[in-house]
Parts: C-alpha cells; structure tokens; sequence
C-alpha cells in the first residue's frame, strides 16, 4: 500500500509541478518577465536538491505507487538531465521571449510541465503511466511551437506538430495494448516475467514490438518517422526548436530504453527486433547526414543533424539488444555508452542552439550565409558555438569525440560491426556540414563591420553549455562511472528475481 | 434435423433485408403516385412556422468554442471524481487528499484561464 | 455463437486500420482528428476486450485494461482540445484547414 516514503521518492516530480503552478500564478499579476524567469530559475533547486538527496542517499532500487515508480540509477541519470535542461532553457530563451514572444509566462510554464513528463517517463515502470508522461511531454510541446502568434509558419509547425504527434501516440497505444494483451498486465516488471515464457514466433509479439518503434520512432525523429522534424524545428520559436531537439529525443530514448531493455521485451523473437531497429537507425544515420548536408536554413540544418544524431545512439540501442540474451553485463555496456552520448548530446546541442539563437538574433537572419565572418564580430560567441559544432560532429579533442568512441567500441564489441562502419562513414559525412558553418563564420568576409554584442543572459548560458562541455571532456571517466551501474539497473529487476 | 447454431443470424438476416425492401418499396410506391407541385413556400425549410434567415452554413462564434473546450477538460475530468468516488471509503485519506489535488489543479487552470479573460463574451 | 476475444480484436484492428488510412489520407485537418480519435476509440476496444476476455488469467490485475481506455479517453480530449486550437489559430491567419494547402515549409 502507499507509504509516505513514496512521495519522497517522487518528490522532484511533485515539487516540479508545484513550482510550474506558481509560475502560473505569478504569470496572472505580474507582467515582468524577470521576476517569472528567477522564480522558474531560484524554484529549481528544490527538484534538484530532492534528485540529489536521493542519489546521495541511494542504496538499491525501490519502486513506489504500486511500482508505477521506479527510482533506480537509470531514473536519476535522467532526471539530472532533465533538470539540466530546465535550467539552461529558463536562460537561454529569456531574450528571445522579450523579443519575440509575448506570451512570456506561458512559455516557462509550458517548459517546466513538459519537463516534469519528461522526468516521469524516465522513471515509470508501468505502461499507463508512461502513456501519461509521453502526453503530458507533449502537450506544452505543441502549444510551445505555435507560440509564435504572429508567425503563420509556426502556426503550421504547430498544427503539423499536434496531428503527427497524436497519431503517433495512437500508434504506440495499439502496441501497448498488445502488449497487455500477450502479458496480462501493464507493470513492466510482470511484462518481463511473463516474456520470460514466451517462445519465437510469436507473431503478436512482433508486431507490437513494431508498433512501439514506430510511436517512439516519431519523438525520437528516426526515419522514416521524421518527416516532422525539419518542419517543426524551423516553424517553431528557436528556443522551443532547442527544447525539442534535446527534451523530446532524450525523454522518448528514455522510454524506449525502459521498456525494450527493463520491460524484457528482448527475451522473445530478438531476431525481428534487431532487425527492425537496425534497418531504422541505418535509414536515419544515412538521411539524417546527407540531408543535412544540403540545407541552407541553419534550423533545418540541425534539424537534420539531430536526427542523425539519433541514429546514433540508436545503435547503440541495437548494440545492447544484440548481447542482452547472453550476457547483461556486457550488454549494458550499450546502453552505458547511450547515456553518456545522450548527456553530452544534450548539452552540446543546447549550447549550439543557444549559439544560434544569438546569433541569427544579432544577424536576423536564419540563413547559413547570414553567418558569415562572424569571428570578426563577436569572437566569444563564434568560439563557443563552433566548439559545441565540433562536437557534435565528434572532431577528437571535445566531449562529443569520446561520445562517439564509446559508442561504436561497444556497438562493435557486441557484434555490430556492420552498423559501425555504416556510422563511421556517415560521421564523415558530417563533418563536411558542420565544418562549413564553422568556415563560414570564421574564414568568409563579413557582411557589416560594426561588433555585435550579445544580451547577457545568451552569453552566459552559451558560455556556461561550452563550458559544461569542456568539463565533461575532462571528466569522462566519473560520468562512465555514473551511468554503467544506471544502465546495469536496467537489467537488476531480471537478474535479482 | 437439429436446429443449426447460426439459425440466428439467418432469422436476423430476414429481417434485415425485408426492411429494406420495405422502405425502398414504400418511397417508390409513393413517389410514383403522389402529385408533383412544388412552390417557393414549400421547398423552404421548416422552422416552426418562422421565415428562415440566411444560410444554414454560417461560422458560429469562436466564443462558444472556447465555452466548448472549457466543459469538454472539467466533464471528462470528472471520470476520475466519479471512480474515486465509488470507492472513497478503501481510499481513505490519502485518497481524499490526491482528488482534492487534482481538483485544485483543475481550479488553477479555471482561474488562469479567467484571469486571461477567456469566459468574457467576445 | 458467442462473442469471442477474436470479435473484439478483429473489430479494433479494421477500426485502427480505417482510422489510420484516413489519417494519412484525408486533407482537412479536422478529418485528420477525427480519424486520429478512431484510432484511438480502436485502442480503447482492444484494451477493453482483452481486460474481459482476461487471456492470462491474471485475475488481480483485471481492470488495468479498463482502467487503461479511461485514462485514454480524458487524454484524448485534452488532445483534440489542443488540436482543434491550433486549427483555429491557423484559420485565422490562412482561412483554411486543408493540409495540402498548409505547406509554406518544404524541403
């Protein structure tokens, strides 16, 4: 039965969803948009200081509310993330939303529910609540891309964004429904057990297990489900464009993760899961990279770079999966390797977005060409979005290199050697559209002479995501130590019973 | 010989379609020999006794919209105060107290959405 | 002839199926929810139909399914809630709901 201890386990949640309705409030009789972001920003200590306790205090995992809770290393690992998003997109979009936006309050609202899904999806065990968390993710997402009143594409992004995404979810509702069906039950805990059972062939377990990729596959913007994305991104206000790109894709890789791996879906018919994800995170490196390649609106350009970022840690995916019937412990070296390339995805991608908002705002254009010898203009800027590039396109010194490193060792150590060269060859690719931005901003003549200096608050948080970067270059190894036991607690449920 | 298992659907399968032979009968029938003698007055459409006005396809204000999807987020929520209701007892406190969280939740909502000015009638 | 789990299932599949093809078919952006609260209507029978049909013999966990189509169908609401605010905010500035004239951004 329900214990208080639950509700400290879901305290960051709760205190989350309480700070989001304070905003609110406060959004109602005050129009000062200051005091609503150091509210969201002063607020957020409370969820973090309750993750914290929580990691510190950790012993094993527990499971809370009738195991529709799971507070294990996996959950935490998230939930820092989650967190970390928060924070910098209350800094990063402060700017913009004076600017831009009138709806100043809503916005910071909107985020910090989608950010409560977002925590929650990582660290439910149980299908109904997921379905939840997907929704309540979602829902400010949508409301997010059409903030922009006066824009009427990110009306269209907007409504492009709601239909696809509702689809999706129907999608990925049927798959669930299958899977209780086969199962008897919504717990993933009794979906593992009973999976344990379950011989080859059976083929409703095939198609729910597609039906389930192809709904995540929409938030995760895998191809061929991701035909929203460059429309979305370049639609949408740049700051919400920032949010998708790392909060939806880090929150659907969460649950895909946690039902596939910690759900037990793998103990029957692995061949057909293998081999459906393995051709979608094909299909995504390939297209994500040479479509990118080609794009001349700097949103859309990384609209498809985070789809070929995708592709990435979907193999990864495919790599654990590949192991996870012979041995767990090796195969969660895949998923560790996931994690740690998510981390620093997020914060390189947050950076070079918020990058890119400064300086298409300073510019006021959105255009690749707008960029031009901007390292004559505003060096510090320059610098740090092209380190955040770097990264992204994995260039050896920074943080994104040895994200990359770990993934295609341990994808090739778990039998996928096929997979890794594919995404060797596409991470080339890569480097050719990363690096022209970079010579664009550095080597071309620029258009106007005069200097540009950036409002503070982008600065900051630029320099503060370069500098988070740099730091987790540094220290690798401490953040390996975090998420190998995360990943490990995703298969304890199956080897402690 | 025993009755087939299915004998039902047969009996219901009858019925089906003696009614429609019936229905396409009767308008045939009728139309064949009634009189044709149609005036202005009569083709119009019937609103107790009132002249229409206008289209029947015109936009309905947004205003009603807004009223629309302000009942549809509290009538569905109510799903949820019913089924707790039922067993309230079971509950007991801890159940009280998460419907009474919810409810405010809800309630914060409303009062935004006031506060925006949404229930004033555009 | 009783009504068996097949019945149910083979109902919500062609249910699913119809409102998926609609959904990518259909170009006014109202039809498109419409089709989307088919498929999902298909989910709730399926989940309804497994959770009293009880396959596994589960008996504890009996109403999930139920339980389950209930919480589907107040999120579906607040989704077409949603859905149906952006398709007004989009009228209002294009005076129009089709979705193959909605396509200012093309790649």
């Amino acid at each position: 039965m329900f214990q208080l201890s639950d509700l400290y386990l879901l305290a960051p949640e709760i205190s989350l969803v309480l700070l989001a309705l304070v905003v609110m409030v406060i959004d109602l009789f005050t129009k000062r948009r200051i005091v609503i972001a150091t509210v969201s920003l002063v607020g957020l200590i409370v969820p973090v200081g309750f993750v914290i306790a929580q990691a510190v205090t950790y012993t094993g995992p527990r499971t809370a509310l009738f195991r529709m809770l799971v507070v294990d290393q996996y959950s935490l690992f998230f939930r820092v993330i989650f967190l970390i998003i928060a924070a910098f997109m209350v800094l990063a979009s402060y700017n913009y939303l004076g600017k831009y936006i009138k709806a100043e309050g809503e916005f910071y609202v909107l985020m910090l529910f989608s950010v409560v899904g977002m925590m929650l999806m990582a660290s439910t065990g149980e299908l109904i609540s997921i379905y939840i968390a997907l929704e309540l993710t979602s829902f400010p997402l949508y409301a997010m891309a059409g903030l922009l009143r006066s824009s009427t594409k990110s009306s269209e992004a907007a409504l492009k964004y709601v239909l696809l995404g509702a689809m999706s979810s129907a999608i990925l509702l049927y798959g669930f429904a299958l899977l209780y069906g086969l199962t008897g039950t919504t717990d993933l805990q009794g979906i593992a057990q009973s999976f344990k059972s379950f011989g080859n062939g059976n083929l409703m377990v095939i198609v729910a297990d597609v039906l389930i990729i192809a709904g995540f596959g929409f938030k995760i913007s895998a191809v061929p489900f991701h035909m929203w994305a460059p429309d979305i991104y370049e639609g949408a206000p740049t700051p919400a464009t920032a949010f998708f790109s790392v909060g939806s894709k880090a929150a659907g890789f969460a649950a895909l993760i946690r039902i596939l791996v910690y759900g037990g879906l793998w103990q029957a018919d692995l061949t057909p899961l293998i081999v459906v994800l393995g051709v979608v995170a094909v299909l995504t490196l390939i297209l994500g990279n040479f479509a990118a390649a080609v794009q001349t609106n700097i949103k859309r350009m990384m609209a498809y770079s985070s789809i070929a970022q995708a592709g990435y840690i979907l193999v990864g995916v495919v790599a654990t999966l590949t192991m996870s019937q012979k041995n767990h412990t090796a195969a969660s070296s895949g998923i560790a390797a996931v994690l740690f390339f998510i981390l620093v995805y997020v914060v390189t991608n947050l950076g070079a977005f918020s990058g890119i908002i400064a300086l298409s705002n300073l510019t006021g254009g959105e255009k690749i060409e707008d960029f031009r010898g901007l390292w004559h203009r505003s060096p510090l800027l320059t610098v740090c979005t092209s380190l955040c590039l770097l990264s992204l396109a994995g260039i050896p010194p920074v943080a994104g290199f040895f994200s990359k490193v770990f993934i295609f060792t341990a994808a090739w150590q778990l039998g996928q050697p096929w997979l890794v060269i594919i995404a060797l060859l596409c991470s080339i690719v890569s480097i050719v559209y990363y690096g022209r931005i970079i010579k664009v901003m550095f080597f071309d003549a620029p258009r106007k002479e005069e200097r540009l200096v950036a409002p503070i608050s982008l600065s900051t948080t630029i320099t503060l995501a370069t500098a988070a970067l740099l730091v987790l270059t540094v220290i690798v190894t401490v953040v390996l130590d975090a998420a190998n036991p995360a990943a490990l607690s995703l298969f304890a449920s199956l080897l402690g019973k | 010989m025993s009755t087939p298992a299915n004998i039902g659907y047969l009996y219901a399968g009858i019925l089906v379609a003696a009614g429609f032979v019936f229905v396409i009968l009767a308008t045939t029938v009728s139309g064949l020999l009634s009189p044709h003698n149609p005036t202005k007055e009569k083709l119009q459409t019937y609103e107790s006794g009132e002249t229409p006005i206008g289209s029947a396809w015109v936009q309905y204000p947004l205003g009603f919209y807004i009223y629309a999807l302000l009942f549809v987020a509290f009538d569905v929520d109510i799903v949820f105060v019913i089924s707790w209701a039922v067993i309230f007892k079971q509950l007991s406190i801890f159940g009280f107290c998460e419907i009474v969280f919810f409810i405010v939740v809800l309630a914060i909502g409303l009062l935004y959405a006031w506060r925006k000015g949404v229930t004033r009638w555009i | 002839m009783h009504l068996t789990l097949e019945h149910v299932l083979v109902l919500g599949a062609v249910l699913f199926c119809i409102g998926l093809y609609g959904a990518i078919t259909k170009r006014n952006a109202i039809a498109v929810l419409m089709s989307i609260e088919i498929m999902l209507n298909a989910v709730n029978i399926t989940m309804v139909g497994f959770s009293y049909f009880d396959t596994v013999k589960l008996y504890s966990q009996h109403l999930t399914g139920q339980i389950f189509a209930i919480f589907i169908i107040t999120v579906a609401a607040a989704e077409a809630a949603v859905a149906l605010a952006m398709v007004i905010a989009i009228y209002r500035k294009r005076a129009t709901v089709d979705v193959g004239e909605i396509d200012m951004m093309k790649w």
